[in-house]
């Protein structure tokens, strides 16, 4: 099972439903939508977690969401996420 | 002891042999040259800059020259050489002072990191010290000119620096760099203001640099904290709109026309966040000089 962990990360100002955000281990900034830097909150920096409890957390928040919807929206974040080096992701 | 203390005979014969070793700001600047538009512009808007004491150590030996060869004849060039190494090509032997000035900006965006620096002018009046980082061509050195015509003071024209430190801006009060037909706006505008000599035909157009005001220049070691950061853009005939501006998109538009950002990493970061969020940040549309005084002299006001 695949397991995402956060690299330390700094949030400066929100606007416009997004966030400004450093990334440490890049050294890029990156503009990320509130939905990606909720989904950031359940990713710790210390230790790897499975993206099967992070789904798990997540429809426990929104439990009249569709399930299989949101499970779609959070991969494709998560995945975005990846491709910009804010989190890794290992077996 | 100042520059203008050197007679031009006194500032010719210390560019062409030791060099002329002025401190500007956090900077010390040894230029060498046997080029006489570069001791005449020199003596002309320098002249209120402290010349460095003799043990003082050089930050930056520069070195306008034209090259040896049939070049020096023939369409005859000039090199700008920093520690002997020629970051430019050559350009036309008429863009000595030019060549000089946008050296010397090289110079300071390359080597520095102990600031944020920024692609901005700075001025300041009552304690109110705004921060203009804009692109080129939307009249922020224009603006600059024109408020430092007014009684602002200068700290900077083209590179803002940010102490990563205390986050307050480090004046270095360079002449201000004119394009076009800003040139003869500013020139009516203020008749008393000393040019350096115009020059055409340059890579951005027609240059021309306007001296510092004095006062200006005396206050060089004053750092100033940031009151406000002024995104200007001037668009023919638009109405003057000074309008409040999002942090999050200051903070985006300043990381856009940082020269060293990328380099500083976290601490750029957290030093523009932290600077930008204790001042306030607006957009400022104008064409006429004199709304874009009577705005910022009601912003220094309200203070």
């Amino acid at each position: 099972m695949d397991k995402v962990q956060k690299y330390k990360c700094t949030v400066g100002f929100r606007f416009n439903d997004s966030s400004v955000l450093f990334c440490s281990h890049t050294g890029k900034t990156h503009v990320v939508e509130d939905s990606a830097l909720e989904l950031l909150e359940e990713i710790p920096e210390e230790k790897a977690i499975s993206i099967e409890s992070i789904l798990h957390k997540i429809s426990i928040k929104y439990p009249h969401d569709d399930k299989e919807l949101l499970s779609q929206y959070i991969s494709d974040i998560i995945k975005s996420l990846i491709d910009y080096e804010i989190i890794s992701c290992k077996q | 002891m100042k520059l203008n203390v050197l007679s031009n005979s006194e500032i010719k014969r210390c560019c062409k042999n030791e060099g002329l070793v002025i401190t500007i700001g956090p900077y010390v600047f040894r230029i060498r040259s046997s080029m006489q538009d570069i001791h005449r512009n020199l003596g002309k808007l320098y002249g209120q800059f402290e010349l460095a004491k003799e043990d003082e150590i050089v930050d930056f030996n520069i070195q306008i020259d034209m090259p040896y060869g049939f070049r020096r004849f023939y369409k005859p060039q000039v090199d700008f050489k920093l520690e002997g190494y020629a970051p430019f090509l050559p350009l036309p032997a008429t863009q000595a002072f030019p060549i000089l000035e946008w050296g010397m900006n090289w110079c300071i965006a390359q080597h520095t990191f102990d600031y944020l620096s920024i692609h901005a002018a700075t001025i300041e009046k009552n304690g109110f010290t705004a921060v203009l980082p804009a692109e080129s061509g939307s009249g922020k050195s224009t603006l600059t000119a024109i408020m430092v015509s007014n009684g602002w003071r200068l700290l900077s024209d083209e590179m803002t620096l940010i102490s990563l430190r205390t986050g307050a801006v480090s004046p270095i009060s360079r002449p201000i760099s004119l394009k076009n037909r800003s040139i003869e706006v500013v020139k009516a505008y203020n008749s008393e203001a000393i040019f350096s000599n115009v020059v055409s035909d340059t890579n951005k157009g027609t240059i021309g640099h306007m001296k510092s005001p004095d006062s200006s220049i005396e206050s060089i070691n004053k750092t100033a904290g940031i009151s406000a950061f002024i995104f200007p853009k001037y668009e023919a005939r638009a109405d003057c709109n000074l309008s409040p501006k999002v942090k999050g998109e200051a903070l985006l538009s300043a990381i856009e026309q940082s020269f060293n950002y990328d380099i500083l990493g976290k601490i750029g970061f957290k030093t523009l966040t932290k600077v930008i969020e204790q001042a306030n940040c607006y957009d400022f549309k104008y064409s006429s000089t004199q709304d874009a005084v009577d705005t910022f002299e009601a912003l220094a006001q309200s203070l």
